[in-house]
């Protein structure tokens, strides 16, 4: 009966400071949702350090509260000034900010923030049932198996990615690379250390996503840091009128399942969700005309697929042990270090875990929702915290973050070296994320492709023998050959154009 | 009509400077993958381990997927400097120099890091924290267009607030010691 041990967990888990962390993490992740250059990988990334010297079960309660919070704060600074502070609120300004504009900001807010809240339940419940049947499958598998969805993993996120297919691949390589750094698991041979004792430690995913997603993005805006002359609107009716709100559960639950489904697929990611949810209103609507001009359902449909993505990305980050964005591989990152790995067998070994996660889930929710309420007129305050003073600090929280996972020297500088990559990377339009997935799927990848090589005596046939292995050998080859074949049949296309006109 | 849609196909795909830029792009970004290359292939082959490494079974040994991984950002890199060395033409020098001074906050910034992570151990981290914070606040205060006296007067408090913060939180609640 997994309700009962769900709300065995939920009570266990309500004690004074498991919501005193969960209404901490909830604040600081509204705040830096809001802030425009400020993600939710971000902000998870700088805040990751503050879970380490909590229980497991506290830190994945604070976690999620800055993840859930941070996506609901994405959609604020989006509709009070049109910027969105998070990638998947960008379609939530076509209708926020013009509903903003009118004087109804107050109430655009409580429509985001009520169908985040559905839209996360939807999502968790969604999580709850599809978790389960997955675990059961991936049960059945073994090395092979493994070691081809680490590589089918590493290979989607580097096509989904933003920038080139190709591109996303080498940096994947990059990051199979940084995986390796430090002693070999199997022959303790030191890889890639240059001979010094530094690195022999290998490379943390803390450091490399501090860098990555936080050092990276403050070098970015370091130059361009001053929103001194934004007008934000003053916030006068908080709660839209009931009737109206109610009118738009059909939306909230279409947004939902949209964001859920598509947020459960490795790669696809929430603004790929959210994207899909607002044209899936606009062709539902029975007056498109009136989207794009502050109506309440092109709040509500991106808004709840947003949120609800937080579920459907944890399905196979959870089940599978693949990260589905770069907010759940940092998350991934966090529960290496405190113990865990995600992964069928994380269902088997700490069953209490997984509900847990589920319970700290449904507690951030709603708590994003209190906290929310209550703070929807102070938060024009925060939006007017000049991104320079954000920036230094964010700067310096870098810093104690890298430090503070080994009390190691090393590690800042490794976050300062990866800042400056993730920069350069950035100017070069080279997708940074997959170096992030390489790093925390190469282990993985490695182990089991060893394994498998040596239980079957160095035979490769083991991989097409086996199904499932073979099936995801051939959606690898073929995402693989995908940016080559698209030009090569739009070239076919248009000489077949050519000479069809001109005989 | 045929023509329009042909040219309107050929200004897609044509389009010099849009294709300068992009072509640009890819030499950068193969010289960047070579690099990395290049030193993960100098790690790899003056490895005296690698090959002295006991190997059980079939065991394809510690440098199977490092090799494949390394050929992977190589030929990549040969790739995309193939493809950008169209770009090369007519490229000068002071115009790369002058993209480059266009990040010399960034660069600044990142050298001030450093130099904070090297005055930790000399004079603490909240002092350190507290210099640094208070020179890009006054700095950046000034880029912002407030006065020499204002950003000082902004600086010196900002900074102030930030480091309490950082020491209540990381130091006193969390104890963590950077010192």
């Amino acid at each position: 009966m997994p309700s009962i041990e769900f709300f065995s967990t939920l009570v266990d888990l309500v004690t004074p400071f498991a919501l005193l962390v969960a209404a901490l993490g909830v604040a600081l992740g509204i705040v830096l949702g809001a802030l425009p250059g400020v993600s939710s990988t971000m902000a998870l990334a700088i805040l990751l350090p503050v879970s380490f010297t909590m229980d497991q079960s506290i830190a994945i309660v604070f976690l999620l509260a800055v993840f859930v919070a941070s996506v609901y704060g994405g959609s604020v600074s989006a509709i009070l000034i049109n910027i969105p502070g998070t990638p998947a609120a960008i379609v939530t300004q076509f209708d926020g900010y013009p509903m903003s504009r009118s004087g109804r900001s107050g109430e655009a807010l409580a429509y985001s923030l009520f169908s985040s809240t559905v839209g996360g339940l939807l999502g968790l419940a969604i999580l709850v049932m599809a978790a389960p049947v997955l675990v059961s499958v991936a049960m059945e598998f073994k090395s092979p198996e493994f070691a081809m969805i680490a590589a089918f993993g590493l290979v989607l996120l580097a096509f989904s990615s933003n920038g080139s297919t190709i591109k996303g691949i080498i940096v994947g390589a990059i990051g199979l690379i940084a995986g390796m750094v430090g002693f070999d698991m199997m022959t303790d041979v030191e890889r890639f250390t240059f001979g010094g004792s530094a690195l022999q430690g290998g490379i943390d995913v803390v450091p490399l996503t501090v860098g990555l997603f936080g050092l990276a993005e403050v070098l970015k805006n370091v130059s361009n840091s001053s929103n001194q002359n934004l007008s934000i609107p003053k916030i006068t009716r908080i709660l839209p009128p009931l009737k109206k709100l109610l009118s738009t559960w059909k939306s909230m639950v279409r947004g939902s399942f949209v964001g859920a489904f598509v947020g459960a697929m490795p790669a696809a990611g929430s603004a790929v969700a959210v994207a899909i949810a607002y044209a899936n209103e606009v062709k539902l609507s029975k007056q498109p005309e009136k989207f794009g001009t502050g109506c309440e359902e092109g709040i509500v449909a991106p808004e709840s697929a947003n949120s609800a993505g937080v579920g459907g990305s944890l399905i196979p980050m959870m089940t599978l042990g693949i990260p589905g964005d770069t907010i759940t591989a940092v998350l991934m990152g966090a529960l290496l270090i405190h113990g865990l790995r995600p992964g069928p067998m994380l269902f088997t070994n700490n069953p209490e875990f997984v509900t847990g996660v589920y319970a700290a889930l449904f507690i951030a929710l709603i708590f994003t929702l209190v906290i929310g309420l209550l703070s929807l007129r102070c938060i024009t305050a925060v939006m007017r915290i000049p991104t320079r003073v954000m920036m230094v600090l964010i700067a310096l929280l870098c810093i104690v973050g890298a430090f503070s996972i080994r009390n190691s020297i090393v590690d800042v500088y490794v976050m300062v070296f990866f800042g400056c990559l993730g920069y350069v990377m950035n100017l070069l339009k080279i997708p940074v994320a997959p170096l992030a997935f390489g790093l925390i799927l190469g282990p993985m990848l490695e182990e089991n492709l060893r394994r498998t090589l040596m239980i079957s005596q160095g035979s490769w046939e083991v991989f097409i023998d086996r199904p499932i292995s073979l099936a995801l050998l051939i959606a690898i080859i073929l995402f693989i050959a995908a940016p080559f074949i698209k030009p090569l049949i739009k070239s076919i296309g248009s000489r077949k154009l050519y000479v069809k006109k001109y005989p | 009509m045929i023509n329009i849609k042909n040219k309107k196909i050929d200004t897609e795909t044509l389009d010099p400077a849009q294709d300068k830029m992009d072509s640009s792009l890819d030499l950068w970004a193969g010289c960047f993958f070579i690099i990395v290359a290049a030193v993960g292939w100098y790690s790899h082959l003056t490895n005296e381990h690698l090959a002295t490494a006991f190997i059980m079974g079939e065991d394809p040994g510690p440098g199977f997927l490092a090799k494949i991984a390394l050929w992977i950002i190589t030929a990549g890199g040969i790739g995309y400097l193939l493809k950008g060395s169209g770009s090369l033409r007519g490229i000068r020098i002071q115009s790369i120099w002058q993209s480059m001074l266009q990040h010399k906050i960034s660069v600044l910034y990142v050298a001030s890091i450093i130099f904070l992570i090297v005055l930790v151990p000399v004079i603490g981290f909240i002092t350190s924290a507290f210099l640094f914070s208070s020179f890009w606040l006054f700095w950046l205060s000034l880029e912002a267009g407030l006065e020499r006296k204002q950003s000082a007067f902004f600086a010196f408090y900002t900074s102030i607030t930030i480091c309490i913060f950082l020491y209540v939180v990381f130091f006193y609640l969390l104890n963590i010691n950077i010192n």
